[in-house]
């Protein structure tokens, strides 16, 4: 077979394999980094992918295998710091924002709190609890042990819950008190 | 298990990472504690919240996928993904001597200009990306419904497309992106039972080829016979008695050639309709 139909038949195995994950990929980078850079990530990423196809073994979990990509990439794109610290800081941060009393709990106000959580927390929610990777393949995907994923999971969900159990608190709150206002 | 056992272990085992005798504690106790249940059911709901939230308001991927398929390097240089289907296309006929249909959709029956000197055209818009616009994908649909009857499977996966076109391989590729034609859409279809591909292109003016491949099996159309449900067809020009243009009363414009040799005779054919 000549040069050029090895390389076709490559590009067409590529399209076949690695592309139909295209739509997860731009969710989990979405969610995980925001709509402005995800298709810059997962295009670097697929670029990636495709440059490393050789290396990938048929058979194997290529979504797995995306993904491990996309979030080297993220790493990558983040530089150097260190997102343990930072995602420490920042989650302290978000849970004394003042937030606003919400209408009710609906997925737009659930978004607006998934949003408050730091990138780490966001991305090994998105891994584990939307795209269903287990515990293993999160920690394989995101460089960091196991436990790491665990605990990240969890205080993930502690703080999207706080975000949401502070919102109907304070819409009631100050509901109630406007209504009694009006009444008076 | 108690509550205060099971608590913290709720999520691992809503998580189903819990090992089986350890799951089978906790689901027992969450049979018999409605507290418990009641935590689990609001792990479960903010779980599935989040799975809607994620889900909503996301980017559309049409043109990301372009973009990505437009980067694949093919063969010893840089390929669009137009140069791969339309490389693949012609290698197509080139490997099979195969029956290729070419149909020219003119608007108002205006001349085809020569694609040759398209491409050279300072105004011909570059042939860098997939281009699967809503609009003329629903003009290709139309066109292909009514010519070749039956969709194949996956309309629009363009990985499915090129798997199919990409089966006929050769070491003479030739690059109808050349001629300055740029992929718009395509799927694979059945005309009979004879499987096609089905490729539309944009010239650089606008107006729309619909160019249709089958490997081996295929036939050419004769006459009122040919694909447009017998309306009156006008023959518009032979090339060495080896491919037919014709127009019909819609302006949609045909060259049928059989046993193509190359691009160029592609090209020859598309010139010769003008």
């Amino acid at each position: 077979m000549t040069l050029f139909a090895q390389k076709s038949d490559d590009a067409d195995e590529f399209a076949r394999v690695a592309l139909k994950h295209l739509d997860e990929l731009v969710r989990t980078a979405t969610r995980t980094c925001g709509k402005d850079a995800a298709e810059d990530l997962v295009q670097e990423t697929y670029m990636r992918a495709w440059k490393y196809w050789h290396r990938f073994e048929p058979g194997t979990n290529c979504r797995a295998w995306l993904y491990t990509i996309l979030f080297n990439v993220i790493r990558k794109r983040r530089g150097g710091v260190d997102s343990r610290t930072l995602s420490i800081e920042t989650l302290e941060l978000a849970t004394v924002l003042p937030i606003a009393p919400p209408p009710s709990l609906t997925v737009s106000v659930f978004e607006e709190a998934f949003v408050r959580l730091p990138e780490d927390f966001r991305a090994v929610l998105v891994l584990v609890a939307v795209e269903g990777f287990s515990y293993k393949e999160a920690s394989e995907i995101l460089g960091v042990p196991i436990g790491t994923v665990m605990s990240r999971l969890h205080r993930a969900r502690e703080a999207l819950r706080r975000l949401l159990e502070r919102k109907p608190s304070r819409k009631l709150g100050n509901r109630k008190s406007a209504d009694e206002r009006e009444a008076l | 298990v108690n509550c205060s056992d099971a608590k913290p272990l709720l999520q691992i085992y809503l998580d189903n990472e819990m090992d089986a005798l350890t799951a089978s504690q906790v689901d027992a106790h969450l049979r018999e504690c409605a507290a418990c249940r009641v935590v689990a059911d609001a792990y479960l709901r903010q779980d599935a919240l989040l799975r809607e939230a994620v889900a909503s308001d996301l980017p559309d991927v049409r043109a990301l996928r372009a973009r990505i398929l437009a980067d694949l390097p093919l063969g010893t240089r840089r390929r669009t993904a137009v140069g791969l289907l339309s490389a693949a296309a012609a290698v197509l006929i080139v490997a099979c001597g195969a029956v290729v249909a070419v149909y020219i959709a003119g608007s108002g029956g205006g001349p085809v200009t020569e694609p040759r000197q398209e491409a050279n055209s300072p105004a011909a818009e570059p042939p860098s990306s997939v281009e699967p616009e809503d609009e003329a994908y629903a003009q290709a649909t139309a066109e292909h419904t009514r010519m070749a009857g039956t969709h194949g499977p996956a309309p629009r996966d363009l990985g499915a497309m090129s798997k199919m076109v990409m089966n006929f391989t050769d070491d003479r590729p030739v690059d109808l992106e050349l001629a300055g034609l740029r992929l718009v859409t395509g799927h694979p279809c059945h005309i009979g039972e004879v499987p096609y591909a089905h490729l539309v292109y944009k010239l650089p003016d606008g107006r729309r080829v619909s160019v249709y491949l089958c490997k081996s099996g295929g036939r050419l159309p004769k006459g009122r016979e040919t694909l447009t449900s017998g309306e009156e067809q006008v023959e518009l020009a032979q090339l060495d008695g080896r491919a037919v243009a014709f127009s019909d009363a819609h302006g949609i414009r045909r060259a049928v050639v059989v046993d193509a040799a190359s691009t160029a005779e592609v090209l020859k054919i598309l010139g010769t309709i003008r």
